[in-house]
């Protein structure tokens, strides 16, 4: 589907025949900061979770502005249905903002499913997610674009699994060059033109933000390419589907302006992920 | 069904004869002396009665008189007035000529209607639009557009740049049967509204009806705008058409079979391509915007007529439309080419049984489609999306008594609705989706006319209408994880559901003075084809959508009240005219057209919800001298609830609280005439974020209410002049110059967020950035007729 979606866009770029672009004025309300969760669990490893406020739309954002939207004072736990731990707050240089609530006694075990409660300010928001059974690919390769010298796609081959409705979602870093998994372009997928079929999909590389989308969408010959291949469950999914399609549509007159961020955090924002990963290393020739 | 039309049948020719015994019947036609064509409203007054009719949409006129001799006076606007005497001693057929004004003092506005229709005229929320009048008004490409004047009407949204919706009264783009010669027509339009997409020659008579809608139209809740092509001269062969800067039309009439019938072919074509073609020894490949897309379409429209005989007349008609946009661009592998087209067609006859019953039966079909065809590297995509109807109907209109009329009749619609086929091709994995409903669509209609005196008259009506989605079609169910479990196959032709609606109506006239009158309407009415849009401006991918299970029909409640007052003996007319509207089953997408690939069943993404509308409508407009125009302002809320996408009541995208539209014309000599028109508009409604947060480097918005801000206020100003060239017997032509959006404004189309900085820099800053589509545009246009 992700081709679709760009092939959208180009569509409407080329119908926009744009005559200027000037700065409208809009006097906003008063706006209530909200808790922002962007958490994560993985098989075999500690909860991570980044937690932020959210903060009024036309507010300037600098370093020292940025740096107050940090929650760094909240209350963070995760429970697994047995039993419960708070998470502990250290400093990170990867991910914003640098402030990083990690566990050190429960970890993530595929199949279960793990709460996540944060208490700030006498507001406590919750979320729910599992992790689901990863799906193990068939092959990985890098293939050079047609008319392309050194640009190509990554490449990977898998059956997925009748039964259950499968999500799926992608992350590349590039050895040397990014300093975290980013998601692919497009990175959200799901079975439902595959169910139980063999696959093969491509990834473009994602944007490292979406501040900047001048990034390549092209892997370079000669690119170590470490991949995260996950499954993620439905909540997820919808959630990672819909913040996909804002960052995208947001203002756009030919999307649906009725769509919204579907969290599963309630009472806040964002994402409390589950993921069933597997990793690949992938060296671009 | 039958029987009960036999039997009114039966009933009223009885009845009607017991009355008619003693009278006469006057029947005639009236034309233009000069092209011959027929003149619609005309008015024939029988002066020692006080008495007279208005010609029908052919020109055709009936008066019953009881024997003696008869001074008549035929008059029409914009002709040079006929009286004469006759005497009755058994039934009379005239002819009559009548001589425009325009031949001796220069082209004069004109308006095909009784000169105190605003006053007199049962219905309120009625316009009639002469096609000589709109198109002396300014235009995009000095191409006459219907629709655009119809938009500068009291009531009906005036912005439409950029988007070729019309909204009337608070109703959405869908809600409107939009019908040329009896044909209906699902999203008429070209790219983006840029061009008019009904040739204003081959026009005839247009009328807008926007409230109290008879029972004789059915299928659309808000408004019908009814589009009668021209019928072609039945004298000589003769010719029009225009030459502009990116379009060139011609219409051709002619006689046929020695004045018995007649034809008239116009078509026209865009040359955008021809441009790419010639710009490109100029302009660089990489800088040209042709290289890589190209855009144009044609439409052409034929009227053929035919008298069988002194009382039947045949007509076939047919419409067409096509544009076609492609775009390829080699170095990301991408090409697209996007198509979407109207053709439509009919025939009809119609038969005058007596002086005073008439039939008309028409059997036709409408299509509409829109498709793409993608193709990105290995990847291929088609989607389709479309309607095509099969319909016909029989009428029959029936006057009792000089007070009272009748029109009663049947039609049957058989629609097939394909709101998505997708085939797509990813690497040798196929996977192709069609959803296809098949329905039908029958009714019953009765509308009456009554004058209790010369003061009060009312006409009201009921129109029953039974819809069925029949089979083939496959239901199916899903289990907890959203996989399908379970399905039920309908068969060919077998129901899957139905629904019966009553749509009542009624409007009252009551005149105060001569000058003056109050008038109301009511009615209720049902609509089973949903056009449920994809985003905020109307587009040719709208998706149309029958009613199923899951789409309950489309109901419609107004009510208006106006007072209407002729000044200066009705040259100038003026109303103040107020409505409310409830709607309910409204209908939207949840998800944007994104999501429709992915759905085994489009009405899974369907949200319903309701509406109401009100406002007031105040209308000034000089009709006649050398300065003509009008005032149009409407103030008005347009308000939807969906449970789904907010818990209050929010403004509708096109909710409009001021719109005001003046237009101006005027005939400086002989050879120049001027015209203006200027409008201002409420912003649109948006949905804006009040707050934005940061998840993986990413900034995401965070939305409270929905269309709570405003886009700045629309506002435009259009001049156009209108230099008359040489003029000899059969020939003249005109040079128009137009400039459309004068003082350059730059009308908000849309607006999006630019967020610059880096997340990892720690800097980041947001801006609202506005789009706007058309800057001044001047041009010129060279139209001619012979």
């Amino acid at each position: 589907m992700k081709h679709v979606q760009q092939l959208f866009l180009i569509i409407i770029a080329g119908f926009t025949l744009c005559q200027a672009c000037d700065e409208p004025n809009f006097e906003m309300e008063d706006y209530q900061s909200k808790i922002v969760v962007d958490g994560w669990i993985e098989q075999g490893k500690f909860p991570q979770v980044l937690l932020t406020l959210s903060a009024p739309y036309f507010s300037d954002i600098d370093s020292a502005s940025l740096r107050d939207y940090a929650l760094t004072r909240a209350k963070a736990s995760i429970s697994n249905g047995e039993v419960s731990e708070v998470l502990t707050l250290k400093p990170n240089n990867v991910y914003f903002p640098p402030y990083l609530y990690v566990g050190t006694s429960i970890k993530g075990e595929i199949g279960k499913t793990y709460t996540l409660t944060v208490e700030y300010a006498g507001i406590t928001a919750v979320a729910t997610t599992t992790i689901p059974i990863p799906v193990t690919l068939d092959s990985v390769w890098f293939a050079l674009e047609p008319n392309q010298d050194s640009s190509g796609l990554l490449w990977l081959k898998f059956t997925d699994p009748v039964i259950e409705k499968n999500y799926y979602r992608t992350l590349t870093q590039v050895k040397n060059e990014d300093s975290k998994y980013i998601p692919t372009y497009f990175p959200n997928f799901n079975d439902e033109f595959f169910n139980g079929q063999e696959i093969s999909v491509s990834l473009y590389k994602g944007n490292k933000t979406s501040t900047n989308k001048e990034d390549e969408l092209y892997y370079t010959l000669g690119d170590t390419i470490m991949l995260k291949a996950t499954s993620i469950d439905k909540s997820s999914f919808e959630f990672w589907n819909s913040f996909q399609k804002e960052i995208i549509n947001t203002g756009n007159p030919f999307a649906s302006n009725n769509a919204r961020v579907k969290s599963n955090v309630t009472n806040g924002l964002g994402i409390w992920c589950g993921y069933g990963s597997t990793y690949y290393q992938i060296i671009a020739k | 069904m039958a029987r009960i039309v036999i039997l009114y049948f039966l009933f009223f020719t009885f009845t009607s004869n017991l009355i008619a015994q003693q009278l006469f019947r006057l029947s005639g036609s009236v034309t233009d002396s000069v092209t011959h064509e027929y003149l619609p409203n005309a008015s024939v007054e029988i002066l020692e009665l006080q008495k007279g009719t208005v010609s029908d949409g052919s020109g055709r006129f009936e008066l019953e008189l009881p024997p003696g001799t008869y001074q008549l006076r035929v008059s029409f606007l914009g002709y040079k007035t006929h009286e004469f005497s006759i005497p009755l001693a058994k039934n009379e057929t005239l002819k009559i000529r009548l001589t425009p004004i325009s031949v001796e003092v220069g082209s004069v506005t004109v308006s095909s209607r009784k000169p105190d229709e605003n006053v007199t005229s049962v219905q309120a929320g009625v316009l009639q639009i002469d096609s000589k009048q709109f198109s002396k008004l300014p235009t995009l490409m000095g191409e006459p557009d219907i629709i655009n004047a119809i938009r500068l009407t009291p009531g009906v949204q005036s912005v439409g740049e950029g988007n070729t919706g019309i909204y009337v009264r608070g109703g959405d783009a869908g809600q409107n049967l939009i019908l040329l010669e009896n044909m209906p027509l699902y999203n008429p339009s070209h790219l983006l509204g840029f061009f008019p997409v009904f040739n204003s020659d081959i026009l005839g008579q247009v009328r807008i009806i926007k409230g109290g809608i008879p029972a004789n139209y059915g299928g659309k809740a808000s408004s019908v705008i009814d589009l009668a092509m021209k019928e072609g001269n039945r004298e000589r062969f003769c010719g029009s058409g225009s030459i502009g800067l990116l379009s060139s039309d011609l219409t051709l009439e002619s006689p046929l079979s020695k004045g018995k019938g007649s034809l008239i072919v116009s078509g026209r074509r865009t040359y955008l391509d021809a441009i790419k073609l010639l710009s490109q020894p100029f302009i660089p490949s990489s800088k040209n915007f042709f290289e890589q897309t190209n855009y144009y379409f044609y439409d052409g429209s034929i009227k053929f007529t035919h008298q069988l005989g002194s009382k039947t007349r045949l007509t076939l008609a047919a419409f067409g439309s096509k544009d076609t946009y492609t775009l390829t661009d080699n170095e990301f592998s991408v090409s697209n080419k996007m198509n979407w087209a109207n053709i439509a067609g009919n025939a009809n006859i119609k038969h005058t049984f007596s002086d005073n019953m008439a039939m008309g039966y028409t059997l036709g079909i409408t299509n509409y489609f829109f498709e793409i065809d993608a193709g990105f590297n290995t990847y291929k995509f088609n989607l389709y999306s479309g309607v095509r109807d099969w319909f016909q109907n029989l009428d029959f209109t029936h006057k009792l008594t000089d007070k009272s009329r009748l029109k009663y009749g049947v039609a049957y619609t058989r629609h097939l609705l394909t709101p998505n086929k997708v085939a797509i091709d990813v690497e040798k994995v196929n996977f192709s989706n069609t959803n296809q409903y098949f329905s039908n669509e029958g009714s019953i209609y009765l509308q009456g006319d009554y004058s209790f005196n010369s003061n009060l008259s009312i006409s009201a009506g009921l129109r029953q209408t039974y819809f069925q989605h029949v089979g083939p079609y496959t239901q199916y169910s899903r289990n907890e994880v959203g996989q399908i479990d379970d399905s039920t196959v309908y068969e060919k032709n077998q129901k899957v559901i139905d629904f019966l609606t009553w749509d009542p109506n009624l409007s009252w006239v009551y005149l105060l003075t001569n000058q003056s009158s109050v008038k109301g309407t009511f009615s209720i009415t049902h609509q089973f084809i949903h056009l449920a849009s994809v985003g905020t401006v109307s587009l040719p991918t709208d998706v149309w959508l029958p009613s199923t299970q899951f789409i309950e029909p489309q109901k419609v409640g107004l009510v208006t009240l106006g007072y209407f007052r002729n000044f200066f003996d009705n040259v100038v007319e003026t109303s103040v005219e107020a409505y409310y509207k409830k709607m309910s089953n409204q209908i939207e997408f949840l998800n944007g057209v994104l999501d429709n690939f992915d759905n085994t069943k489009m009405e899974q993404n369907i949200i319903t919800g309701s509406g109401k509308a009100y406002g007031i409508e105040f209308y000034m407009k000089k009709q006649l001298g050398k300065t003509t125009g009008s005032i149009s302002y409407t103030l008005s809320r347009t308000l939807r609830q969906f449970d789904e996408i907010n818990s209050e009541p929010f403004p509708a995208k096109y909710d409009r609280i001021h719109d005001l539209s003046i237009t101006l014309n005027h005939e400086l000599s002989n050879r120049w005439n001027l015209s203006a028109v200027f409008i201002y508009a409420t912003g649109n409604a948006m949905t804006l974020p009040t707050g934005r947060y940061i998840i993986q480097g990413n900034v995401a918005n965070d939305y409270t209410a929905v269309n709570s801000f405003r886009m700045p206020a629309y506002h435009r100003l259009d001049l156009s002049a209108t230099c008359q060239l040489m003029k000899r017997n059969n020939w003249e032509s005109s040079l128009i110059f137009s400039v459309y959006n004068v003082y350059n404004r730059a009308n908000p189309y849309f607006i999006y967020f630019q967020v610059k900085g880096d997340i990892d820099k720690y800097y980041l800053s947001v801006a609202p950035k506005q789009i706007s589509l058309f800057p001044i545009l001047p041009s010129v246009t060279w139209s001619f007729k012979f």
